[in-house]
This record gives C-alpha cells, sequence and structure tokens, in this order.
C-alpha cells in the first residue's frame, strides 16, 4: 500500500500527463481526470485506494464550483431566471421520472426481463428515474463557464435546470429509502424538509447581504491577503455546512455564498484567490467519480451497459428538446439545451447507491447503470462539443445561419444601454475596443472575418460574426439604443451603404468614421456622418507633433498646435500638394481623379450601341481609341455618381476590334496606383445595364402601343418613366416581368433575355423582383402582416419566427409596424400602398417596380412614398423603376427620367436636363399645357357640326 | 348570306376555342390538385369558407325537401296500400336523385357564386397579377385548393342533405301522420343498397363537385376585370352550373340506373 503522499504524487503526475496528452488531441482536462480515475482506480490498477477522505475532499471541489457561480449569478439575475428554473427545470424532472415509470408499466415483461434483470416496479422506477433525470452540475456547469455560455440562450437554461435538480434532490433524498421501508409517512418527512429548506434560504438571502458586507469589509481593512482567503474557505464551507445540516446540498449553500459575495465590491477578488482551491479539488473529484468505474463490468455486460448509456442520452435530449421548443425557443436553442443536460450526473451516483440500499433496485443491473452513468459522462464533453454543429445540421438553412447569427448580436447587446457599436474588428477596431475596455464602456463589435471573430470571441471578446450594412444586423446589435456608432474600416463605399442602413434605423445616432484620405469627406458627411477621421490626416498630425517636438519646440506648443488643427477640421491639410509619385503625369484636369482604360473585346454586349445611350453614370469619357488611334473629344458629363460601387462601364464600340474607352473620375488609391475596390468586388462588374429594352415593338390586338422603345436602366439607379396616360409606361413593366411577350425586339433583365426564359425561369427572375402595383393589390383576404409575409412564405423556407422578425422589420420601414393585425379594407389608400410597398421589398430584390406609386395620394403620404422609394432603393442597393406622371416628386428622387410618348422614347436625362429641355413635347408634358404635340381632343368632326349649330 | 355565314364560322371557331381552353383549364386544376393537398392547411380554409357557410341552407332545404317527400309520398303510397314504404321511398329518391342534384343546385347558388366573386375581384384589383409577380403560381396557390374544396365538400353537403331530408320524411310520416315506425326503418334498411343506391348518389355529387367547383373557377378567372364583369359572370355560374348539373344527372342516372 502507498503512503499518502506517494498517493498524491501518483496522482499528481497521472493527472499532468493525461492532461498534456488529452490536450494534444484537444480534448478537454475534465476527460483526462476522468480517465485518471479510471485507470488508477480500484478496479483497474488500483494503486490509490477511493477512500472516504479523499471523496469529502474531492466533494469540495464542486463546493467551490457553485460558489464561482454563485459569483456570477446575482440576486435579481437569479429572479429574473426564476421562470426557467421553476418551469424548466420541473418539467425535465417530472418529465424524465415520468417516462421511466412509464416505460416500466407500459413495456411487456419479456422485454423487461432483457432491459432490466431482476424487475422493476413503480417504486424502482420513481428512484431510476430521479437517478437518470440528474444532470452533472459539476461537468456542464465547468464546460458553460469555460466556453462563456452562461449568458448564451441555452446557458441560462441549462444553468436554471441544474440548479432546479439540485433543489430536487433534496425530496428525493428522503423518498427513496421511506418507499424502500413502505413508510407512509414521507410525505411529512418531505413537507419538513422543503419547509426548512425554504426558511433557511429566505433567511439567508434577507439578512445575507448586509452581513456579508459588513463582515467582508471588517475582514479586508485588515490588508491580508492570508486572512482573506481563509475568510473566504469559511464563507464558502460554511455556507455548505448550513446547508448540509438543513436537509440541502452543500452545493446550494455555496452557491447561496457566492451569490451574497457577488453583490459586495470584493468579488473579482474573491474569485481570484479560491481559483486555485477549485481547480485542484474539482479535478480530485473528477478522479473519485473516474474511480468508480469497473471495466471488469464494462467489458462483462458492455451490451447492457451500451443500452444504459445511450437510452437516458436520448431520452433526456429528446425530453429537455421537447420541453424547451414547447416553451417557444428557437429549435437551436432547444438541440443545445438538450445535448447539455443529456448526460448523467454525480447526484445520479448517489440516488442510485440510495435506491440500491433501500432495495429498491435489483443488484445485476446496478453496476452496468453506475457504468453507464460514467460513460454518458465521459462522452458528454464531445457531445457537447458537437451541440453547434448538430444545431446547425438541423436548421442547415443559410437562412437560419443569419438567424442564429443576428440572435448572438442580440444576446450580446440585449444587456447593454447605450452601448458602443464597434463596425470592423480590424486593428482599428480592436485597440478602440481596449480603450473601451479600460473605460468600462459597453461595446458590441461586428466583423466578417469569421477566423478573426472566432479568435477574439474565444479570448472573451465582445465581438461578433455580422455584416453591420444589414439592417437586421443593426437593429440586433441594438442601435436604437446605443450611443455611438464606429465604422473602424477604410471602405468609403462600404461606409455609405452602412450610413444609409443607420440613418434609416437611427437618424439621431452619432457616427465616426474612418477614411483613407480626405478625398472622401465631404461624401461621407453629406451621407450621414458626424464625425469623419481621415487617416493619412491624423497620421501626418502626429508625425507633425513628433517633429516638432524632438525639434526641441515646448510640448505645450505642440499640443496646442495639433488641438488647433484638428478643430480646424483638418481644412488646413485637406488641400495638399500632390508630390510626383502621388499620381500619374496624365491626370491634369482634376484632383483625386485618375483615368481608367476599359477594353472593349470582341463580343462585348455593349458593340453596337451608341456612345450616349450606354449612360456611364458619373463617368466621363476621355478619349476613344480605335485601331490603335487616339481620339480626343469633348468629355461626356454624365451626372454626379451617387457611388462608386455601381459604377460599371459597359464599353462602347462601333466596330468589332478592340475600341477603347478612357473613363475619367474612376478613384485610384494614391498609393497603390491600382483602381479602387469595393468589398472586394472589382469596380468594373457587369458589362451590361441592370435592364434593357431594345427597339421594342408591342401591341394589344392590331393597335400598336410601342414602336421601338429602347432604354436602358443601370444598376442602382431610380429611374422614372413618364409619359401620358395609356402611352405604354404600365405595359413597359409588364413585358418587364414577363407577363406579357413583345412582338419584336428584346427586354433584358440583368443580361438574360426574359423572352426566352420558361416559367421556372420567368418564377426564378421574378423572384429577383419587387413591384408595387398602382392601387397596391393587397390579397384582401389576408392581414397586413400576412400580406407581406406571403412572398416570404410561399418562396422561402423560413422558419415561422423568422418570418415575423423580417415581416415587423419590413412593416418597420414603412412605418406601419402597428398596422401589422389590420385587415386590407381597415387601412386607408395611402398605407396600402405603404403595406404594398413593404410586401415589394419582403425578398430584397434586387429591383423594384413601381406602377404609379402616387396616383391619388394626399401630399403629406405623396412625399412619404417618394422618399420611401428613394431610401429603399439606396439601402436594399437596390435598382428602381417608377412610373408615373407627377412630375415633381419624381424628379425629387430619379437619378434619369424616360418620357414616352406616341409609342416612343420622346426624351431623356437627368431630372436637370429636361427641366432645361426646350423640347416642345418636354415643355408640354412639365408645363401642364392643353395644347402642343399631344392633343387633348380626340380626333372628331368639329363640334359645331356635331351640334348641328351649321346646316 | 355570306355575312350570316362568316358569323356562323366565327361563332363555331369561338366556341371551339372556349371549349379547348375550359377543357386545359379543367386538367391543369386536375393537375394540381394533389400539390393542393400538399398544403392541407389551405384547403381546410376553403373547406370551411365554402362547406360551413352552405351548410345551414343546404340543412334546412333537405329538412324541407324531407317533409314534402314525406307528405307526398304519403298520399300516392296510401292509395296502394303500401303506406309502411314510406321510409323506402323518402330514402330512395333522395339518396339517389334528389340530394345529390339539390344539394348541387344550392351549392352552386350560394358557394359557385362566392368563388366567382371572388376570383373576378382578385382579379380586378390586380391580386392575381401580383401574385404572378411575387412568382407564386395563382392557379395553384388560389384556384386548385378552392377546387379541391369544392369537389371533398359538395358529397359531404350533398350526404347531409340526405341525412336531413331522411329526418324530415320521418318526422311527417311518423310523427305526424302515423306510419308504422318500425316498418318505415326496416323497409328503408331492407331496400336501400350501399353500393347501387349510395355508392351511385355519392359518384353523382362528386361528378357534380367537379362541375360546379369548375365552372365557377373558369368563370371567375375569365371574367372581364370590371364590376360589369364580375356581376355578369356570377350570373353565369348560376346558370352554367344548374344546366351542367342537370344535364349530367340526366347522363349519370342513364349510365348508372338505366340497366337494372
Amino acid at each position: 500500500m502507498l503512503t499518502a503522499l506517494e498517493v498524491t504524487l501518483l496522482l499528481l503526475a497521472a493527472s499532468i500527463a493525461a492532461v498534456l496528452l488529452l490536450r494534444a488531441f484537444g480534448m478537454p482536462a475534465l476527460v483526462a481526470y476522468l480517465l485518471v480515475g479510471v485507470v488508477l482506480g480500484p478496479y483497474a490498477g488500483n494503486l490509490a485506494a477511493d477512500s472516504d477522505a479523499v471523496h469529502t475532499l474531492a466533494e469540495l471541489g464542486v463546493v467551490f464550483l457553485m460558489f464561482t457561480l454563485g459569483l456570477e449569478f446575482s440576486l435579481p439575475k437569479l429572479v429574473a431566471m426564476r421562470r426557467f428554473v421553476l418551469g424548466l427545470g420541473s418539467m425535465q424532472v417530472l418529465a424524465t421520472i415520468g417516462a421511466v415509470m412509464l416505460a416500466a408499466v407500459l413495456l411487456p415483461v419479456a422485454w423487461l426481463a432483457v432491459v432490466l434483470p431482476g424487475g422493476l416496479d413503480w417504486r424502482g422506477a420513481l428512484a431510476l428515474g430521479g437517478a437518470l433525470a440528474m444532470s452533472s452540475t459539476a461537468l456542464v456547469s465547468k464546460m458553460l463557464a469555460e466556453r462563456r455560455e452562461l449568458d448564451a440562450e441555452h446557458g441560462r437554461r441549462v444553468f436554471a435546470v441544474l440548479l432546479f435538480q439540485d433543489l430536487a434532490l433534496i425530496p428525493l433524498l428522503i423518498v427513496i429509502p421511506a418507499l424502500g421501508n413502505g413508510q407512509d409517512d414521507w410525505w411529512m418527512a418531505v413537507g419538513w424538509a422543503l419547509v426548512k429548506a425554504a426558511v433557511l434560504l429566505v433567511v439567508l438571502l434577507r439578512f445575507g447581504p448586509p452581513l456579508m458586507q459588513g463582515w467582508f469589509l471588517r475582514v479586508a481593512r485588515q490588508r491580508s491577503h492570508e486572512l482573506f482567503t481563509l475568510n473566504i474557505l469559511l464563507a464558502a464551507l460554511l455556507f455548505a455546512w448550513l446547508t448540509k445540516k438543513a436537509g440541502l446540498s452543500m452545493e446550494l449553500g455555496a452557491f447561496v455564498a457566492g451569490m451574497l459575495i457577488s453583490e459586495t465590491e470584493y468579488r473579482y477578488q474573491v474569485e481570484e484567490d479560491i481559483k486555485p482551491f477549485r481547480d485542484i479539488l474539482l479535478g480530485l473529484f473528477f478522479i473519485t467519480i473516474g474511480m468508480k468505474l469497473d471495466l471488469g463490468v464494462v467489458l462483462q455486460s458492455w451490451q447492457l451497459v451500451l443500452l444504459y448509456a445511450t437510452l437516458p442520452i436520448l431520452l433526456k435530449f429528446g425530453l429537455v428538446a421537447l420541453i424547451v421548443r414547447g416553451m417557444r425557443d428557437t429549435a437551436p436553442t432547444a438541440i443545445r439545451c438538450g445535448v447539455w443536460l443529456a448526460q448523467a450526473g454525480e447526484f445520479g451516483f448517489v440516488l442510485l447507491a440510495l435506491a440500491a440500499d433501500s432495495r429498491l433496485l435489483a443488484g445485476p443491473m446496478l453496476q452496468p447503470m453506475l457504468a453507464a452513468m460514467l460513460l454518458s459522462m465521459l462522452v458528454s464533453p464531445w457531445l457537447i462539443g458537437r451541440a453547434d454543429w448538430l444545431a446547425m445540421r438541423v436548421s442547415s438553412q443559410e437562412w437560419l445561419q443569419r438567424s442564429l447569427q443576428l440572435q448572438t448580436i442580440a444576446a450580446r447587446s440585449l444587456s447593454s444601454d447605450r452601448h458602443i457599436i464597434i463596425c470592423g474588428y480590424g486593428r482599428g477596431g480592436q485597440s478602440l475596443a481596449h480603450v473601451l475596455e479600460a473605460e468600462k464602456l459597453p461595446f458590441v463589435a461586428l466583423d466578417l472575418d469569421p477566423d478573426r471573430v472566432r479568435e477574439a470571441a474565444s479570448a472573451g471578446e465582445a465581438v461578433v460574426f455580422g455584416d453591420a450594412t444589414r439592417r437586421e444586423t443593426l437593429l440586433a446589435a441594438g442601435v436604437h439604443r446605443a450611443s455611438v456608432l464606429v465604422v473602424t474600416y477604410s471602405d468609403t463605399h462600404e461606409a455609405v451603404r452602412l450610413l444609409h442602413s443607420v440613418r434609416a434605423l437611427a437618424p439621431q445616432l452619432p457616427v465616426v468614421v474612418r477614411t483613407a484620405t480626405d478625398a472622401d469627406l465631404e461624401r461621407l458627411l453629406a451621407a450621414g456622418a458626424t464625425e469623419v477621421v481621415p487617416e493619412v490626416v491624423e497620421g501626418s498630425l502626429m508625425l507633425a507633433s513628433h517633429a516638432l517636438a524632438l525639434s526641441g519646440a515646448p510640448l505645450s506648443r505642440v499640443l496646442r498646435r495639433v488641438r488647433a488643427i484638428r478643430e480646424d477640421r483638418y481644412r488646413l491639410l485637406r488641400g495638399y500638394f500632390h508630390g510626383a509619385d502621388d499620381q500619374e503625369a496624365e491626370t491634369i484636369e482634376e484632383d483625386h481623379l485618375r483615368l481608367h482604360t476599359v477594353t472593349v473585346p470582341a463580343g462585348a454586349s455593349s458593340i453596337g450601341l451608341a456612345l450616349d445611350g450606354l449612360l456611364l453614370a458619373g463617368c466621363s469619357v476621355n478619349a476613344l481609341v480605335r485601331a490603335g488611334r487616339r481620339r480626343r473629344g469633348t468629355p461626356v458629363a454624365l451626372g454626379a455618381c451617387p457611388d462608386l460601387r455601381r459604377v460599371y462601364c459597359p464599353g462602347l464600340c462601333v466596330g468589332r476590334h478592340g475600341l477603347c474607352v478612357e473613363l475619367a473620375k474612376l478613384r485610384v488609391r494614391p498609393s497603390t496606383g491600382r483602381p479602387a475596390r469595393a468589398g472586394g468586388r472589382n469596380v468594373l462588374h457587369s458589362p451590361a445595364p441592370f435592364v434593357a429594352f431594345d427597339a421594342l415593338n408591342f401591341g394589344y390586338g392590331t393597335r400598336p402601343l410601342l414602336r421601338g422603345v429602347s432604354l436602358r436602366v443601370p444598376r442602382g439607379e431610380v429611374v422614372a418613366l413618364m409619359g401620358g396616360s395609356g402611352s405604354g409606361k404600365t405595359t413597359l413593366l409588364r413585358l418587364l416581368g414577363g407577363q406579357l411577350r413583345p412582338d419584336a425586339g428584346r427586354v433584358s433583365f440583368d443580361g438574360q433575355d426574359v423572352a426566352s426564359l420558361d416559367r421556372d425561369g420567368l418564377y426564378r427572375m421574378r423572384r429577383r423582383m419587387g413591384m408595387l402595383f398602382q392601387f397596391g393589390a393587397l390579397f384582401t383576404d389576408l392581414s397586413v402582416f400576412d400580406n407581406v409575409a406571403f412572398p416570404l412564405r410561399e418562396n422561402t423556407r423560413l422558419s415561422e419566427p423568422m418570418i415575423r422578425d423580417l415581416v415587423l422589420m419590413k412593416l418597420d420601414a414603412v412605418g406601419l409596424r402597428g398596422a401589422a393585425a389590420l385587415m386590407p379594407s381597415q387601412v386607408s389608400g395611402g398605407m396600402a400602398r405603404r403595406v404594398a410597398l413593404a410586401r415589394a421589398v419582403a425578398l430584397d430584390p434586387p429591383l423594384l417596380m413601381f406602377d404609379e406609386p402616387f396616383a391619388g395620394l394626399d401630399p403629406i403620404s405623396l412625399g412619404t412614398i417618394a422618399n420611401l422609394i428613394r431610401s429603399l432603393n439606396d439601402a436594399l442597393g437596390a435598382t428602381s423603376i417608377v412610373v408615373t406622371h407627377d412630375v415633381p416628386e419624381t424628379f425629387a428622387i430619379a437619378d434619369r427620367v424616360y418620357l414616352l410618348g406616341d409609342g416612343r422614347v420622346v426624351a431623356s436625362g437627368t431630372p436637370a436636363e429636361l427641366r432645361a429641355s426646350g423640347d416642345p413635347y418636354v415643355r408640354q408634358f412639365l408645363d401642364g399645357e392643353r395644347d402642343g404635340p399631344v392633343q387633348f381632343h380626340q380626333p372628331a368632326p368639329p363640334i359645331v357640326e356635331q351640334l348641328g349649330l351649321r346646316p | 348570306m355570306i355575312d350570316a355565314l362568316a358569323r356562323a364560322g366565327a361563332w363555331v371557331r369561338e366556341l371551339l376555342a372556349a371549349t379547348g381552353h375550359g377543357a386545359r383549364f379543367f386538367l391543369k386544376l386536375c393537375a394540381l390538385s394533389p400539390a393542393a393537398l400538399a398544403r392541407p392547411r389551405l384547403v381546410i380554409d376553403q373547406l370551411h369558407f365554402i362547406g360551413n357557410r352552405s351548410l345551414s341552407i343546404i340543412s334546412v332545404s333537405g329538412l324541407f325537401v324531407g317533409f314534402v317527400l314525406g307528405l307526398q309520398g304519403y298520399y300516392t303510397l296510401q292509395r296502394y296500400g303500401a303506406a309502411e314504404s314510406l321510409g323506402l321511398l323518402v330514402a330512395l329518391s333522395l339518396v339517389r336523385e334528389l340530394g345529390p342534384v339539390v344539394a348541387a343546385l344550392l351549392f352552386a347558388g350560394r358557394a359557385g357564386t362566392s368563388l366567382t366573386a371572388e376570383i373576378g375581384l382578385m382579379k380586378a384589383g390586380e391580386q392575381l397579377a401580383a401574385m404572378e409577380m411575387m412568382a407564386v403560381d395563382p392557379m395553384s396557390r388560389v384556384l386548385a385548393p378552392r377546387f379541391v374544396a369544392a369537389v371533398i365538400g359538395l358529397p359531404m353537403l350533398a350526404a347531409i342533405f340526405s341525412a336531413v331530408g331522411v329526418i324530415g320524411g320521418w318526422g311527417v310520416g311518423v310523427l305526424l301522420i302515423g306510419v308504422d315506425d318500425g316498418a318505415f326503418w326496416s323497409q328503408m334498411q331492407a331496400g336501400v343498397d350501399v353500393f347501387k343506391d349510395i355508392g351511385n348518389g355519392v359518384i353523382k355529387s362528386l361528378v357534380f363537385g367537379f362541375v360546379c367547383a369548375f365552372v365557377a373557377l373558369y368563370v371567375g378567372y375569365e371574367a372581364r376585370p370590371t364590376p360589369e364583369g364580375v356581376s355578369r359572370a356570377t350570373t353565369t355560374t348560376v346558370v352554367a352550373s344548374s344546366l351542367a348539373v342537370l344535364g349530367f344527372d340526366f347522363i349519370l342516372t342513364a349510365l348508372m340506373f338505366g340497366t337494372d
């Protein structure tokens, strides 16, 4: 027999070796302890005795674990969780016991005899059910804390159930022996114990806090670390002893002690001090658990062990998942809870031993059951590691993953108010986060790099995966409650998109944006940035201040100078001189502009089209090179570019051979000389316009309506089709939607010929379009909510909660969240139009079509709808076609206007160009004159003749 | 003369075109029906709408038809001293003929018109076009569930009609006039054949269900999208489905009961 010292040495050495070994395989230390116990225990190596003293010591590990968990749970938090503790917890325990008892009663005797040698009556089933209902508090809560999932949706539920199991232990400990001895007054004992427990808990929780505060203050005043540590140990163990005396578990007392200390300001100090005790003793605890495993039994009746291990795991997983789902939580949360709580627990051993002592369970099944419970604890770290995978697998849709993502963001941000949202967690974002941490300001960081997010999140930083330009993400991050939003990456196009989304959701929120140079300052400010910080400017400021300081200028003067410059909003530095290496010598026209050459390859879709029909938004053509000869012409000015991302350069060609067009105004980063890229995508992405009508002819019956209409709609623009009634505007939309087929000519959507599509192709295309009909065309038999949900329900397979969120967000965007329950007959015309708008954008389509969105609206609704069209277009990054007669509203929001008349396009251009136009048709339309190219009167014989006034 | 000939030719051509169009519409509805059953929620909603709302008129008319059958049957039968056969007479005439036909006629008037008007108004309000633009086929989302619901609903309504009618006949015959209760029921049980009488009645009402549903939906779907067009379409529905039901009734009766 080994001496106590030798046993200790052996355990330490074995533990270190095992932990090191399992670390290499990425397994948690816990499994290593269990294995050490199995190998060294009485049934295998029999090197370390399984003595009572060791047990008592080991149990203290769990006590300290619960103590530290208590430190993280304040009383209010626990009160907030009471629904989970009492509801979820009691249902889990009762359902498990009930299921086992049902199985014992209902299963045929022959089956039972195989599964349970020795038989089982209802009393035995109750005891067994109680033992199986327990999950491992030690294992699960340690893993929860390690994986930082205590605050996650499932983490809180799981912990609540564990707490309830601790409470449920008390009556079970009383009932089981009573049932075995055939006592009838066991319920008296249970009642008495519950009363004792309740009184003790109430007393501790009611009078504990001030007592604890005073006590710790007195000890801390001594300024002795040793004394403080001793005091903590005393407190934890004293409470554990108290609850044990009251017939409760020691763990509960320790938990209460931790909770009381969490209210004092010594919380963090206490946590640090107790940690080494907890970790060592908890390791010992798991070793003693491992020692209980008899490998001989496992090998002998391995079928039974396997059965006992898998059946309860499946049963508990199913029950917990069902209950959690039944409480209206999401499926992934339910699955996670199920996995986390599926294993057997250490209290299960206690109850099992008790049941065997009371002769409720037959001997032959005892050892396999014990082994199986241990096995289930052994595999559960592995299982828990797969919980996320399983949850994802069950809901493998991309949308649901996004909702999971939103959920994590929301979980992070929900608890905080007036927090700071950091978009981008690169170097800039991280250093900002550290400053905020030091200032103890709450923040949520969003980033799109999954690796970075995983690394940072596992290091405990508050960063979540999410695309900040999406409105759902911003909503989830609590943009309404935030105090500031910071954009830490210097991508102007992304930033502008983000600003659009933010401004739509929270117009008052201050936004700080970083940018590379000061070139985009105005644009960002115009897009709604509160402050713009250009890197170059800040860098040169620091350079200047260092240079000044080193050259001997007094520090105060340097600081004053720098501050003065900053206060001047960088105006001094903005007009800096371009150095020779900043730009190529060619660029002479404007600062910050670059020429970019676009080659038109043979076969490009733009070959054969006229130069001015190509709508080079934001670009001007500087020169054409054909067959190697350069022709410098007057640059074609084509309006201001709203967003460089959407600039694309259709090559324009008359011949088939390489004709080049040089475009000005494509930005190139001065440092690299490469064309600016937006979000990794090349600026010059699509050679074709988004929507194009080419030489279109169409007529109803024999009456020709459209005669050779050609027009193009570039990506990202709002294009208006105007013209008198009956000029074929709505028909154009129907042709584009594929509801009508052209007699001649071609309609193309994103490069596809609409007329060539079959039914499925057409439907696929229409899922990428949203259309607002003239009078809304709401489904009269569905409510407003169901109307907006209609395209989502029909075209996607989203879960109902997800649809609900999306619909409410869309309705919120049009300001009608409050009208969700109304029927279409109960809302006004303008509201119906807005609902229809929400429905049209439900699937976030890239193309939006509006058929007379302004007809018959009052001026207020008119302005609202017009602004909505523009802001939705920009926020969704969509392209819009608006059919309308309403001149002022349309000219305010459109990038480009086509005027239709007499079956063809009579005029086109930007609103400003049309206003300045002298074309008689345009003038008649804009000024609303009765006489002009369009006749007010239908052709008819003179009125005098028809009235018979002339003989 | 030539003009008249040309008009006749055009009429025939239009008739043929309309027939073909209708037939294709019918086949498409039938083809879409199994898929509609895969979304039971929609069918159940429609079944509630079509069936439950017709329940009151169906049962009240069934009751009165039963009363009348009891009275008329008694007067005729007692001339031949066969008043005990009253139960058989009432049951057979209801199950074989009156149940399916009258229920179908009432159904066409009650549910058919509302279907036509609903579809017509959805078309007029551009709801069907909007659905098309949302990549949802109105035929399968709107029309097919209504079609299936009507086909399922009419046999049930006919059965209820017959059952209530039998109770009405019993009320008049047994309670009022005093025909022997036992004879009433035993004659009925002995004389009504499950397959020949009830089965054929069910087949009839099933066919009428197809007819009424098809007519109501087709007329509604093809209605001109104006208030006037919709009102005209509802009238057409009643006339066309009533005539079609009576015509099919003759054909089916000739086919099924003609041989015995």
